[in-house]
Order: structure tokens, then C-alpha cells, then sequence
């Protein structure tokens, strides 16, 4: 059993995650404020679940940050994104098989943007499930938004095809089923 | 620059039997791929850029059909920013029962 001295110098010893980690088996209070920013972004991550096709919690910050940049870059700096599909769930609500069983497995994502949302209004797109979300995003329509480069982007990092949908807030993307959203980091 | 974007349709062919024919015609190799959004489908890029895709007319999770303009149609080819456009348009049209469907252009 380890003492309550040596968990802490245990803990000093062994850096910050590992601080609150021994800090919380040793039912010591955290100090989220001395929490950094990655810090909190990988602990969500963890907390919330890695979705399929993502090696660890810092694979999956580090496509969310890619994503944000893109998004960024092509103008829209107001994005919240999650995960959704068989990604999150397991399984293909087509297919019916396992991620990434017999087919490659897309990621399916979910991109709130009111400065997107508004663009996409004038562009003829019939709004779905009560006017909540578009279709998903065509090739014709990422290129008019000029999120083509971003999205090519992310099919190389994923190594896999990269989908879009757009919603009109994050409760919407919740009420639709299970998905997992990128913490801000 | 200019984009261009083709949808042909079948309302005869099976997904599956589409991309056997799509295959055959074009003589390429099709991924298989599953997505929540497209369903089912097989996918091909090639050094000329784009993609082609074969699809079902999917129904999602909400019961909304993937192309909703063409209910009666069973399978799709979609043809996305290909270099190569006029060379794969003609063999996409000598496969019977496959129909050109649409044509939507981005870019000046």
C-alpha cells in the first residue's frame, strides 16, 4: 500500500496527468485551475471515448485541431465538431457490420458553424430532420464553401474519406444519436 | 477554375451489380467503403484527381433518400472533379440502363 507522502512525491515526480491521477486515488481536492488547456482537452477526450479508428486520446485532439485549422483557414472560425456513424456506435447503420469489418469505415462528421450555417442557406441545400441539418455535404458543396483543400486534407490524415454535416447547433447533432464532440483545446 | 460534378442513375441496376459493370467499363478497382451518411458504397481515385463513386439510393437513419430528386432509382455513379470527364462519360453510357442525370458546375 503507498503512503500517503510517497503518492505525493510520487505524484510531483511523475508530472501533471500523473499528478491528478495519484491525487485522485489518494481522494486529494484537484486544482483545476493548475489544469493546462491540453491537459483538460485530453482528459474529456478520455472521459468521453476514443472513437473507432483513433489510436489514443492524442490522435484523436490532434485530427480535431487539424480540423479546426482547416475550417479556420477557409474562413469559418466558429466550428464545433463531433464524431459520428460507426465510429461511435460500432457498428454501420447501413452495412450492419462492424467498423471497419470488410469495408473501410468513414468518419462521419458532425460540424456546427453559424457563419457555415448562414452560407449555406442561399445555396438551395433542403434542410432535413425539421430544418436541424443539411445532407451531407457533396463535393460540389464543399468546393462553393471552399472547404475542398481542408477536407482533402483530413481524408489524407484519417486515411480514410472524411464526410460533412452540417447542423444548427450541438443539441441537435445530440438528439440525432450517439456522437462524440472534440473538446476546445 | 472550373468544377464539374455528374450523377448518373439506374432505376434497373443493383448497387452491386453496377460496380461490377462501372469496374468492367472503366477498368479500375473499386474500394468498399460504409458511411453513415452515404451508406454502402464503392469508391475510386486515381492520379487524375476526383473520385468516382458507386451508392445505393441510401436511407438514412431519419428515412431521408440520399438523392431525393430520384426515388425510383436504385443505384448511382458520381462522378466528382474528374480531370477525365469526357473519356468516363462516354463508357459510363454505353452501360445499359444507366442514365445521366445530372450536371452542376462550381467555378467560372
Amino acid at each position: 500500500m503507498i503512503s500517503y507522502t510517497a503518492g505525493i512525491i510520487l505524484a510531483r515526480l511523475l508530472g501533471p496527468l500523473a499528478n491528478r491521477t495519484v491525487r485522485r486515488w489518494l481522494g486529494e481536492p484537484l486544482d483545476e485551475a493548475a489544469e493546462t488547456a491540453a491537459e483538460r482537452a485530453r482528459r474529456q477526450a478520455t472521459e468521453a471515448g476514443i472513437p473507432r479508428g483513433f489510436m489514443g486520446a492524442e490522435e484523436f485532439l490532434q485530427f480535431g485541431r487539424r480540423a479546426q485549422a482547416g475550417f479556420a483557414e477557409a474562413g469559418y472560425d466558429d466550428v464545433t465538431l463531433a464524431i459520428r456513424g460507426s465510429a461511435v456506435t460500432g457498428v454501420g447503420h447501413g452495412s450492419g457490420l462492424p467498423f471497419d469489418q470488410g469495408r473501410v469505415s468513414d468518419f462521419d462528421l458532425a460540424v456546427v458553424s453559424p457563419q457555415m450555417w448562414e452560407q449555406v442557406q442561399g445555396m438551395g441545400l433542403r434542410l432535413r430532420t425539421g430544418g436541424t441539418r443539411t445532407p451531407v455535404l457533396t463535393p460540389d458543396v464543399l468546393r462553393q464553401l471552399g472547404l475542398s483543400d481542408a477536407v482533402a486534407d483530413l481524408n489524407a490524415a484519417a486515411g480514410r474519406p472524411v464526410s460533412l454535416m452540417l447542423y444548427r447547433t450541438a443539441e441537435d447533432i445530440a438528439a440525432r444519436g450517439p456522437s462524440i464532440t472534440w473538446p476546445h483545446s | 477554375m472550373s468544377y464539374r460534378y455528374d450523377l448518373y442513375g439506374s432505376t434497373e441496376l443493383e448497387p452491386s451489380e453496377l460496380e461490377r459493370l462501372v469496374e468492367e467499363r472503366l477498368g479500375i478497382e473499386l474500394s468498399q467503403h460504409d458511411s453513415s451518411a452515404w451508406g454502402p458504397y464503392g469508391r475510386w481515385s486515381g492520379p487524375e484527381g476526383g473520385q468516382i463513386r458507386v451508392t445505393s439510393n441510401f436511407i438514412d437513419e431519419d428515412g431521408y433518400l440520399l438523392e431525393e430528386d430520384f426515388p425510383q432509382h436504385r443505384s448511382f455513379v458520381y462522378l466528382d472533379e474528374r480531370e477525365d470527364f469526357a473519356s468516363v462519360d462516354e463508357r459510363l453510357r454505353g452501360i445499359e440502363g444507366l442514365a445521366h442525370l445530372r450536371t452542376k458546375q462550381v467555378g467560372t
